[in-house]
């Protein structure tokens, strides 16, 4: 049940009448049974998974408040907890193979099998929900939550299970337990943002899906230039895929009166700098990182080697989390690299008032990202090397693929930079709401009609799913 | 609170409106644009036609059989190209179901390699039918059991065919010979290798489409049960190949003692860029000359066949 799918919006429909309908006492039960139905929609043995680390982390905190004593050890246990399945499911197999090839090339006859467990879909969100609960209570910012309701549906709540965003305990929590009444802005709002969600996903990132997945899916096959244009297309096809996921999960949030954290600023067109993109990215995921492990990590150190290794520790973390893989890794690694270039050159910092000037930043952090997200997006060190030989030759052929699709592509990718320079640190919801009607109704009717035209309207799934 | 209420259920109701004012005037225009006889909305006019033989098929029926020069072998019986781009074996059964509501014809030339998954995006084409033909509105709803609640959205029928649409009306050179579309230019020997590796996966069995195979042979019964004379083609590929589910179809073939004119190996088209706009579908000149070999090989089909046309 994809979000861009009739059935969930027919799901989406029922919940939202239930929801008004019912006494207050009862809502948070039916958002837990939605949250638990969507969640089994996609495989009923996930939801298993989901309810014992619910359980465990409900029975640790409570514990860690109850025996202070004990906190540590707890702590401890639910770090084991918590890291171990995601060890398990996400990273298991790839440290087999490492183990298995170091001892292969030892000489040691010693093998470590391998499993083929599915990923069960959002743990790596909700395992990282459930770690940032714990610590919160282990550093007393925090008391244990008493409710098992309010727990389970902080890690379950179902516009957010499957890709975030990456959700903090002390701003849920409050929400969970406050009345939401039906208001006209919530609901203005929501529709707004979903609206723009599925403009993004439908209209731009299945549209360049369908070209880059192509050229991806072939690469010697392709000229220099296809290379160089699939490489370009696909920072926005990401943006545009987990972006368009999160403007439809914060907008369907809002129908139920609920505030999701923003999780994009517009970070491939407005960006000046990769340490202003950093400000404006995955923002969930980034704070998390920097709350939950780069701070823990500097403890009250200043000094800049510490600050610049800290800086390497967050963005390995945060590779590791996309994945199992040395690309990601690598992702990370320049990721951490272009941001410590930054900031000893004083480049991150430096904000010019010259449009041209502006522009020309922008267009040379775009280059990098986007160099990087090729590690990103490749799938081993083969199709790296391939690619940059292919893109060496220097052929300027160009493969179009479909000139239906390249069309709507092309179409759908220009409104959607028109917008975001137009946006730059808003979210679609608020600069939608300072204009006049005849702009606001001639945009939603312009959105809706061109999802329909141009869209694909086949519900492929989010690319962050996997993850 | 009770305001707020009123003016959610106000703004709702007036989106819902706008929505589908919004829908209609697209949609209206995008029909007008598109009813001629262009590769788009075909379904629109060829219920309108009355011809002896028609060609059916996906985008290689369209792009392929010249009806003028299919009829100057066939004693001047009129023909008529019903074929359609990306369209599968439940299109053409759906479409050959409209036809009969007004006529029934005397042979189809049926261009096979319609059976693949990846044909499948033509089929709301029938969106204006779906409550008024029962063939039409078990076909759709038996592919999407939610049709019913897709069609309730008038624009979705256009998904994806404004492009189609607009070139074919913009562009005078598209117009039609009897529902025929030629295409112009030779193929571009550097997309060559790209096209092999995309033919694999379209020819793979995972692309096999069963209930595009189901309505494949329901075509066929109805053309038995209406003494329509049906005669399988598969026309010549830049490179040689046979479509996804071609030994079922020639076993088919086979068991009804239906003709099934290949194509496909003729030395005369195989590697001849000449001929070609890309690897799998011939240009204005290859299908001149394919239109003639078809007359030639129909003409003899009918006369030695038992399904002789009334010629």
């Amino acid at each position: 049940m994809q979000f861009t799918s009739i059935p969930f919006f027919l799901f989406l429909f029922a919940v939202v009448v239930l929801y008004y309908v019912l006494p207050k006492r009862y809502r948070n039960w039916l958002l837990l049974a939605a949250s638990y139905y969507f969640y089994f929609s996609f495989k009923a043995e996930y939801l298993i998974i989901l309810l014992g680390s619910t359980a465990f982390n409900y029975f640790t905190a409570k514990a860690m408040d109850n025996h202070p004593q004990r906190k540590k050890l707890l702590l401890g246990l639910a770090l084991v907890f918590n890291i171990g399945l995601l060890f398990l499911f996400k990273y298991f197999n790839f440290f087999s193979d490492q183990l298995n090839a170091l001892f292969r090339s030892a000489s040691l006859d010693i093998s470590i099998p391998k499993y083929s467990l599915i990923l069960p879909i959002g743990i790596s969100f909700y395992t990282f929900m459930a770690l940032g609960y714990i610590l919160d209570v282990y550093w007393g910012d925090i008391k244990h939550q008493r409710n098992y309701l309010t727990l389970s549906l902080y890690l379950a709540f179902f516009p957010q299970i499957l890709c975030g965003p990456i959700g903090r305990a002390k701003n849920l929590f409050k929400q969970f337990t406050t009345e939401h009444l039906m208001a006209y802005d919530n609901f203005a709002n929501g529709f707004r943002l979903i609206l723009w969600g599925l403009f993004m996903k439908m209209v731009v990132a299945d549209n360049i899906a369908l070209y880059v997945d192509a050229i991806y899916g072939n690469i010697p096959m392709h000229s220099s230039l296809t290379l160089i244009v699939a490489a370009l297309l696909y920072p926005f096809q990401l943006y545009t895929d987990f972006g368009g996921y999160t403007n439809i999960a914060r907008g369907v949030a809002k129908l139920f009166g609920y505030d999701l954290m923003v999780n994009f600023r517009t970070p491939y067109v407005n960006s000046t700098s990769v340490t202003d993109y950093w400000r404006r990215n995955h923002i969930s995921l980034t704070s998390w990182v920097r709350e939950y492990v780069f701070f823990p990590f500097m403890g009250s150190s200043t000094s800049k080697p510490k600050v610049y290794l800290g800086i390497l520790v967050m963005f390995l973390v945060m590779g590791f989390w996309h994945g199992a893989g040395w690309m990601f890794l690598i992702w990370g690694l320049i990721q951490s690299g272009y941001l410590i270039f930054e900031d000893a050159t004083g480049l991150g910092r430096k904000k010019s008032a010259n449009v041209i000037v502006n522009t020309l930043k922008r267009a040379a952090t775009y280059l990098a990202l986007a160099f990087g997200l090729m590690f990103f997006r490749l799938p081993s060190f083969k199709h790296m090397k391939e690619h940059i030989a292919n893109t060496a030759k220097f052929s300027l052929n160009f493969y179009y693929g479909s000139a239906t699709i390249f069309t709507y592509m092309s179409f759908g990718l220009s409104i959607l930079v028109l917008f975001e320079i137009l946006l730059n640190k808003k979210q679609f919801d608020e600069w939608i709401d300072s204009h006049r009607v005849i702009t606001r109704w001639g945009t939603y009717l312009g959105l809706a009609v061109t999802i329909l035209l141009i869209g694909n309207l086949e519900s492929m799934a989010f690319i962050y799913e996997k993850f | 609170m009770k305001n707020s209420k009123m003016k959610l259920i106000y703004k709702i109701g007036l989106a819902i409106a706008l929505f589908y004012a919004a829908n209609w005037i697209v949609y209206g225009a995008l029909q007008q644009m598109g009813a001629g006889e262009t590769n788009y909305l075909k379904i629109n006019s060829i219920q309108r036609t009355q011809a002896d033989v028609y060609i059916f098929g996906a985008s290689r029926a369209l792009r392929h059989y010249n009806p003028a020069i299919i009829s100057s072998y066939l004693s001047s019986s009129s023909v008529y190209n019903a074929g359609v781009a990306s369209s599968n074996a439940a299109y053409q059964y759906c479409m050959l179901n409209l036809l009969l509501e007004n006529h029934t014809p005397e042979a189809i030339l049926y261009e096979i390699g319609d059976l693949g998954k990846n044909l499948d995006g033509a089929i709301a084409d029938f969106f204006p039918y779906y409550d008024k033909n029962k063939e039409v509105h078990e076909v759709l709803r038996k592919r999407d059991p939610l049709a019913g609640i897709k069609f309730a959205i008038p624009l979705y029928a256009m998904n994806q065919k404004i492009f189609g649409i607009t070139h074919a009306y913009l562009n005078s050179s598209d117009s039609s010979i009897e529902g025929f579309i030629p295409r112009r230019g030779t193929l571009d020997l550097a997309q060559i290798p790209i096209a092999r590796q995309t033919d694999k996966k379209l020819q793979a069995d995972e692309n096999f489409d069963p209930l595009a195979w189901n309505y494949f042979v329901r075509f066929a019964n109805l053309c038995r049960d209406k003494n329509i004379t049906l005669i399988y083609l598969y026309s010549p590929r830049y490179t040689m190949a046979k479509p996804v589910g071609f030994d079922l179809i020639k076993n088919f073939s086979e068991d009804h003692s239906i003709e099934l004119l290949d194509f496909s190996e003729d030395r005369k088209y195989l590697d001849n860029a000449e001929l070609f706009v890309d690897w799998h579908h011939l240009n204005e000149k290859g299908a001149d000359i394919f239109s003639n070999d078809v007359g030639i090989a129909v003409q003899k089909s009918l006369h030695e066949g038992k399904r002789c046309l009334a010629l």
